[in-house]
């Protein structure tokens, strides 16, 4: 069976990419995929994020099983991926006052929210499928990158559904899954691959002081489908030409592993400019 | 101070397009110090020519060892049929059976099924170059 990592291995996009790109920073994304910058530090939300999703894939293989998980179990798995997880990825940074055990503790409480939120009624399709597919704009060009990621969940009842498992600081805006870029990237390879439309859910367990389960539910059309290929050209069209922009206002710096290249970032432009004067 | 571009640019062919090709480019501009002898001179603008020119055929033969690529995947060390299809070659398939109707998972099927790969993005460079023929020669057909 083909790996993400197998399809990592050739050029391409994915949502994490174009939205880091169109949505977060193109300098960040420059820093970190196009001069291969080595990140100052790994964000604690980051590991923290993939542990979860590592509890999610365990717990959604049991459901696959027409078992039930034992809420017991995925909590101290928690508590053992995530404490591997912080060496694995060794250079973590924490947010002030916050520390692994801190972070142990909420990871198995949100786990526990997840799980009882969970409709048994939902039959589990796939769990953590791969995909890579053309990119193909409204009059039949394909680009020559291929899309990949991989699709956390897939499930039936009243028809299909593919589900993003996601860990928030706060409770999402109303509009969040109607704008997010996530939805049409997924459904999109999912269209290609199954030749299916389908729904798509976001399941956000907020990390409030009680831990709070969300399902916001989406769709996509083609005419969104063929607006995500042209912000995909603009996008290889900037990177062809290094176009790369530092979104100074962006959420993120205050967090950016790549905020110090990014400080000297004008400088070494400069630089550059001058010497092919 | 002195300036040496160094340029090198190679046409090729495009893979089942008659009378089309393809520019390959590359250059490197670089400031020399004013002090440098002759001979000095020549040496840098042979080696910094050498550069480019294997530069341009590396990306070519898909051998790529560059650090600064968008989203640069790991490298392909294998040659020969073992080797993955690139991805010209798979846009070339996707286009060739979107002219003739079969979908993404109809190609994939296929790929499955004759060749036990999980999707086109999975076929080795050999067994991609088949699947052009089954579909040039009409014997894949739409569903």
């Amino acid at each position: 069976m083909a790996t993400l990592n197998d399809y990592r291995d050739r050029e391409h996009w994915s949502y994490s990419s174009l939205n880091q790109f169109l949505n977060i920073c193109s300098l960040q994304w420059a820093l970190q995929r196009f001069y291969k910058i080595a990140p100052a530090f790994t964000p604690a939300t980051l590991s923290f994020g993939s542990t979860f999703h590592r509890v999610m894939e365990a717990i959604s293989s049991i459901r696959k099983e027409e078992k039930s998980p034992v809420k017991k179990d995925a909590m101290a798995l928690f508590n053992d991926l995530w404490h591997r997880q912080v060496k694995e990825d060794g250079n973590i940074k924490f947010d002030e006052d916050t520390t692994v055990e801190d972070m142990a503790k909420q990871g198995q409480e949100l786990t526990a929210c997840a799980m009882d939120a969970i409709d048994p009624e939902e039959q589990v399709v796939s769990i953590n499928e791969p995909f890579a597919v053309p990119i193909i704009d409204a009059n039949g060009n394909s680009l020559d990158k291929p899309l990949i990621g991989e699709i956390d969940l897939v499930v039936e009842k009243d028809g299909r559904k593919v589900i993003d498992w996601k860990t928030s600081a706060r409770r999402w805006p109303k509009f969040q899954a109607k704008h997010s870029m996530q939805p049409t990237v997924f459904l999109y390879a999912y269209k290609q691959l199954h030749g299916i439309d389908c729904g798509f859910r976001f399941d956000v367990v907020v990390k409030n002081k009680t831990p709070v389960f969300e399902q916001h539910e989406t769709t996509r059309t083609t005419d969104q489908f063929n607006r995500m290929v042209e912000l995909i050209k603009l996008a290889e069209k900037m990177v062809q030409h290094e176009h790369f922009c530092p979104n100074e206002t962006s959420f993120y710096c205050d967090s950016c592993p790549y905020g110090e290249a990014c400080s000297s970032w004008h400088r070494e432009r400069s630089k550059l400019i001058s010497v092919a004067a | 101070m002195l300036k040496l571009n160094s340029s090198y640019s190679k046409k090729v062919p495009v893979e089942g397009r008659d009378f089309s090709s393809q520019s390959y480019h590359a250059s490197v501009e670089m400031e020399l110090s004013d002090a440098l002898e002759p001979r000095q001179i020549q040496e840098r603008i042979h080696d910094t020519f050498k550069i480019v020119k294997e530069a341009v055929e590396t990306e070519l033969n898909g051998k790529s060892q560059s650090t600064h690529k968008a989203e640069s995947p790991r490298e392909h060390t294998g040659n020969g049929s073992g080797e993955k299809a690139s991805n010209k070659q798979i846009k070339y398939l996707t286009d060739l059976a979107r002219v003739r109707d079969i979908s993404v998972s109809e190609l994939n099927s296929q790929a499955k099924k004759i060749y036990g790969a999980d999707s086109i993005y999975d076929l080795t460079k050999k067994d991609a170059s088949k699947l052009v023929d089954s579909l040039k020669t009409g014997n894949l057909k739409a569903a």
